[in-house]
């Protein structure tokens, strides 16, 4: 097997042993399974008009953003909750990831190593994209069953297909907006700067898309891209164009060289 | 540099700002020696090791392990050196076991088994299961060397490995650093601020002050460093002196009133020194035992203000 491959392979596992021994991603499958608990419950909401208005708020509520319950607004609202959720969520993965080695101060152990620090930069990368799409996949099968236990409208292999692909793919973009936590955490040696940080992102997001230029703010596109909010508020938006997919592309990969460089060059004291 | 140096730092510099941490630092460290460097706590012995071991990058000069250069990239020395710096840290939520396991993985090394050898070796096998998180402060010590010796290296940075051990465990450290050095030749360069334990161990001494390296000592030398001396504080040194020398006795001034006396017999007779002095016509105005001990010579070293850092 190549070097490099078998290196980060090796550098993979112990990441993924870190990743399996961790109250986080208990912590985040449980926070996963419950906001789809929740998507369920508007669902079952909405599905009786009647209960609805029994439960008075919870009820308006479910039917300002739901609309009608059946597979699309389903999947709509899922949508929803893994991009704007999923920044926060995917966020802190980042984030925790590389942060944990600074608050622990176990990097000291990763620097003087046969393996090299941009290869483990790598690994940690990889196991968090990987926890984060685990997560889309978790809330994916979720739907499926809590949308058969209701026996809701409208599903068709079609549906399903274009549900889970807009899933994966907000997903990703998400994943992508991600990463610069993960060197913010890096730089600062820590947590909470970089969990500022996603806070900024979301608020700037806002601003941003108020003042009509959402289409090329990074982390406003996993959202913009998943069409959730369009479909759930009623609004129209025209569709993303190339250079949107470019900035989420370039915020990724650049963010992935920075912190390997990061690793690699900077004074670890 | 020679094929028999294990350590070589050609006058490192390290600036934070305006922070001047190590100034124009050189060492020089063979196969094998066991080397002990002592400061006083913020002295620059972390950022050394830190050097040393190419986490930072030093603002001048260059550090070679066996002759490779430490710079960023270069990964193959790393697998001849192992390293502890400050206090040691793992992963709180994985076990002693899983810890090692994590550190066996990142080496690349083979041999599973490596992982239960070392506990035994360091007296953790029984703690095996058991989290991080809670072992006492002597057994994440010996989680921490077993960290840096889990692949057998030539050469063991160690930074303040005595810190938070007991007694007992400091001798089992410092018998096991021993062994390791006379039995396999590993060379060992440890830090700490206590000259005691590093002159127990340590085949050489250098002194780091203010980030600069003030006084390297072999054994002998350091040994000359302790013992008692008889200190006699007279008007006239010069005439004191001559009339010690003229008894056979021999003697040094120190200061402007002190002749310093190592002589056995006249340490183990002080007052026949005192009558010698009297009868020359320079009566001793002082006239005492002192007990010379590494701490005072090391103290005398830094200087009297290094805590001030004057």
């Amino acid at each position: 097997m190549n070097t490099i491959l078998r290196e980060f392979l090796q550098a993979l596992r112990v990441e993924f042993q870190k990743m399996r021994r961790s109250k986080t991603l208990w912590l985040t499958v449980f926070g996963f399974i419950l906001a789809t608990g929740i998507g369920g419950l508007f669902m079952f909401i909405l599905k009786d008009p009647e209960r609805a208005r029994q439960l008075g708020i919870i009820g308006a509520k479910a039917q300002v953003f739901g609309g009608s319950a059946d597979w699309t607004s389903f999947f709509n609202f899922m949508l929803l909750l893994v991009s704007v959720g999923g920044l926060i969520i995917f966020g802190f993965i980042f984030v925790w990831i590389f942060g944990r080695e600074y608050s622990d101060k176990t990097y000291y152990d990763m620097l003087s190593l046969p393996t090299s620090r941009v290869t483990i930069v790598a690994a940690k990368i990889f196991t968090a994209a990987y926890w984060c799409m685990a997560l889309v996949l978790l809330v994916f099968a979720l739907m499926l069953g809590i949308g058969a236990a209701l026996q809701l409208p409208g599903w068709s292999a079609a549906v399903t297909t274009h549900g889970m692909g807009l899933l994966s793919g907000t997903g990703a973009l998400t994943v992508l907006t991600c990463i610069p936590f993960a060197l913010i955490a890096s730089f600062t040696r820590g947590y909470l700067p970089s969990v500022g940080g996603i806070f900024l992102a979301l608020v700037l997001g806002q601003i941003i898309s108020q003042i009509g230029y959402g289409s090329y703010f990074p982390w406003n596109i996993p959202m913009l891209y998943s069409g959730a909010a369009q479909a759930l508020s009623g609004k129209t938006t025209a569709p993303l164009g190339f250079v949107s997919y470019l900035l989420v592309l370039l915020v990724g990969v650049i963010s992935i060289i920075a912190t390997g460089a990061w690793w690699r060059y900077a004074d670890q004291t | 540099m020679s094929t028999s140096t294990a350590i070589e730092a050609n006058g490192i510099t390290k600036r934070f700002g305006d922070v001047l941490a190590v100034n124009e630092l050189s060492l020089n460290i063979h196969k094998g020696e066991i080397y002990g460097f002592l400061g006083l706590n913020g002295a620059g012995k972390t950022t050394t090791i830190r050097m040393l071991l190419g986490m930072i990058k030093p603002s001048k000069g260059s550090v070679s392990l066996f002759g490779t250069k430490v710079q960023p990239g270069q990964r193959a020395v790393w697998q001849r050196v192992g390293y502890m710096v400050e206090t040691p840290h793992a992963y709180p939520d994985l076990t002693v076991r899983e810890n090692l396991e994590i550190v066996r993985q990142l080496r690349q090394l083979p041999d599973k088994n490596i992982v239960e050898k070392i506990m035994e070796q360091m007296g953790l096998s029984s703690y095996a299961n058991r989290l991080a998180r809670v072992l006492s402060l002597g057994n994440a010590q010996r989680l921490g060397l077993a960290k840096a010796l889990i692949h057998h290296p030539d050469l063991l940075l160690l930074d303040e490995p005595a810190n938070a051990l007991d007694p007992a465990g400091i001798v089992e450290v410092r018998n096991l650093l021993c062994g390791l050095a006379e039995n396999n030749g590993v060379t060992i360069f440890i830090s700490s601020h206590i000259l005691s334990e590093v002159a127990r161990l340590a085949t050489r001494i250098g002194v780091v002050h203010q980030g600069k390296l003030v006084k390297e000592l072999n054994t002998d030398e350091l040994a000359e460093q302790e013992g008692q001396r008889l200190v006699a504080d007279v008007r006239d040194t010069k005439a004191a002196l001559a009339a010690l020398a003229k008894a056979g006795i021999t003697s040094k001034i120190e200061g402007e009133r002190s002749l310093i006396i190592t002589d056995k017999l006249a340490l183990q007779n002080p007052e026949k020194i005192a009558t010698l002095l009297v009868e020359a016509g320079c009566p001793p105005a002082r006239l005492v035992v002192e007990q010379k001990d590494l701490e005072s010579y090391f103290l005398g070293l830094v200087g009297a203000n290094a805590r001030e850092g004057k």
